[in-house]
């Protein structure tokens, strides 16, 4: 069934929209079809709650008196870049602290939003504009002038599991990875997974409203390393790492439900982050792809136990199978480890849901479409 | 019932199991044996099929006892659900049970302690 995002809008206006989650939407496609799924459903709700390294706020203190430069900047001993105008700084999710390894950026921006003091020490040189060369002091998030994330990659339109054909543990952004094939992980939301239930991109584009760590964020730009071609399969669904998101939204509206620091062992600091799209069903193309089921999605396996920028793959697996806990590779049953908090992912959808039932949150067109061509390319050094 | 042991030093070079096998003529399973740096031994064994009578002959012969289910602690409040220590836990003591929601098993646990380091909030922490 063919409707328009103004139709469905005055339907949310009306409080008529019927929306649901992609799980209860693949529910209803397992039970009634596609064409239902495309005649009853205005909108489905995705979500997810991974870890995302390209994460990062700007934020503004205000001016001191007299003015200062914050031209070398540290939060609670992680360093923030203050190489921009004089009292803006961005501090990135994965930088460390010089005195905590288990400390970074991440934490940073955990603890700001949970209004904890965050302690700023800054120094820059002196200047007929800014006299003063150093300052240290107390932050909260209540008292910024502005803290907003820009996270210049999130959400991966589908990534690869990870295995370990090596002969010792390896410690990884994915985890965990036991020797031998001894285990493999994985790092999506699946059937909820927001790029995944429109792999063509026909309603996500620069401007879209999206849900951000707990607030209304939008898309900013295509995310760093944005691949339009990645590996599909027959019906056109990406099986190897392919969109990726710049977003925008401010801290000040998000909640720690939704925002988390993350201390991978081995590795280093990361943000667990929930986002989610809400896609409107414009025709039974979207319908159908927004209620593919975890057992029609799939993702391919590398071997990290291979050190190389190119990792073999070495398995294929649905979703469905990654998500029984265990699986067959190599010759061998072995246990299956996620990374992506299923129950935090369904929460990001059912609160867009229930926002969009309230009319708190409308479906935008986006005012200029994502990439269609161009690849992730290597740097040959 | 999976419990551990934790034998003063007093006591280490002292063939306790071996005792309490013949005494009792209990079933006891090894899993996990070794003597820490404060010359202390620690134990993790499954006891069976009436394990209370080995639980009091044990104290008795100043042995500390605890159920193993005690000694790891799931701070619930950092956990965020993701499904990582499951991944590493090869006896299926960790898994994704209703609504998502991680599940501890005790019973199938042997004590190999992978998860630890496997949790990216550290939720996940052995009681000393």
């Amino acid at each position: 069934m063919q409707r328009s995002l103004e139709e469905i809008n005055e339907r949310i206006a009306r409080g008529e929209a019927v929306v649901l989650t992609a799980e209860e939407a693949a529910r209803l496609r397992e039970s009634e079809g596609v064409k239902a799924v495309s005649n009853k459903v205005d909108v489905v709700t995705t979500g997810t709650f991974g870890m995302m390294c390209s994460s990062g706020l700007f934020l503004n203190t205000g001016h001191t008196d007299p003015p200062s430069r914050f031209q070398r900047a540290f939060l609670n001993d992680v360093e923030a870049y203050g190489g921009i105008a004089a009292v803006d700084l961005y501090i990135g999710a994965t930088q460390v602290s010089q005195t905590n390894p288990r400390y970074g950026g991440a934490h940073v921006i955990e603890a700001l939003l949970r209004g904890e003091p965050v302690r700023l020490r800054a120094e820059g040189a002196r200047s007929d504009c800014y006299p003063r060369e150093s300052v240290e002091g107390e932050i909260t998030l209540k008292n910024l002038n502005q803290a907003f994330l820009f996270n210049p990659r999130n959400l991966y339109q589908n990534y690869a599991a990870a295995t370990n054909s090596s002969s010792r543990v390896l410690y990884t952004y994915m985890g965990k990875l036991l020797p031998g094939y001894g285990n493999i992980m994985y790092a999506t939301s699946g059937e909820l997974s927001p790029l995944l239930k429109d792999p063509k991109l026909r309603t996500v584009g620069i401007g879209t409203r999206l849900f951000l760590g707990g607030a209304i964020g939008y898309v900013a730009w295509e995310g760093t390393q944005f691949n339009a071609n990645p590996k599909r399969d027959a019906t056109g669904m990406p099986i190897s790492p392919g969109a990726t998101l710049a977003l925008v939204g401010n801290l000040k509206e998000m909640s720690t439900d939704f925002i988390r620091a993350a201390y991978i062992p081995g590795y280093g600091v990361s943000l667990f982050l929930g986002i989610g799209l809400a896609i409107p069903l414009l025709d039974e193309d979207l319908a159908e792809t927004a209620s593919r089921p975890d057992s029609q999605i799939k993702t391919v396996v590398l071997d990290y136990g291979v050190a190389r920028r190119q990792r073999p793959v070495v398995g294929e697996f649905t979703y469905k199978e990654l998500k029984s806990g265990w699986v067959e590779i190599m010759g061998k049953r072995t246990r299956t480890g996620s990374r992506t908090s299923m129950r935090i992912s369904r929460q990001v959808a059912l609160t867009l849901k229930s926002w969009i039932k309230e009319g708190r949150f409308t479906l935008s067109h986006f005012t200029r479409p994502l990439p269609v061509e161009g690849r992730t390319l290597p740097w040959e050094v | 019932m999976k419990l551990f042991l934790q034998f003063p030093k007093e006591i280490v070079d002292r063939p306790i199991i071996t005792a309490l096998i013949r005494e009792l003529g209990v079933e006891v399973n090894i899993l996990r044996a070794r003597v820490t740096q404060n010359e202390d031994g620690e134990m993790v064994a499954d006891i069976g099929p009436s394990p209370e009578r080995a639980i009091t002959w044990l104290k008795d012969h100043g042995v500390i006892v605890a159920p193993l289910s005690d000694k790891i602690i799931r701070h619930e409040e950092v956990c965020v659900d993701c499904g990582s220590c499951p991944g590493v836990c090869p006896a299926g003591a960790l898994s994704m049970g209703d609504e998502d929601r991680l599940v501890f098993d005790a019973d199938k646990c042997i004590f190999c302690l992978f998860c630890l380091d496997a949790c990216p909030t550290g939720a996940l922490e052995v009681f000393e």
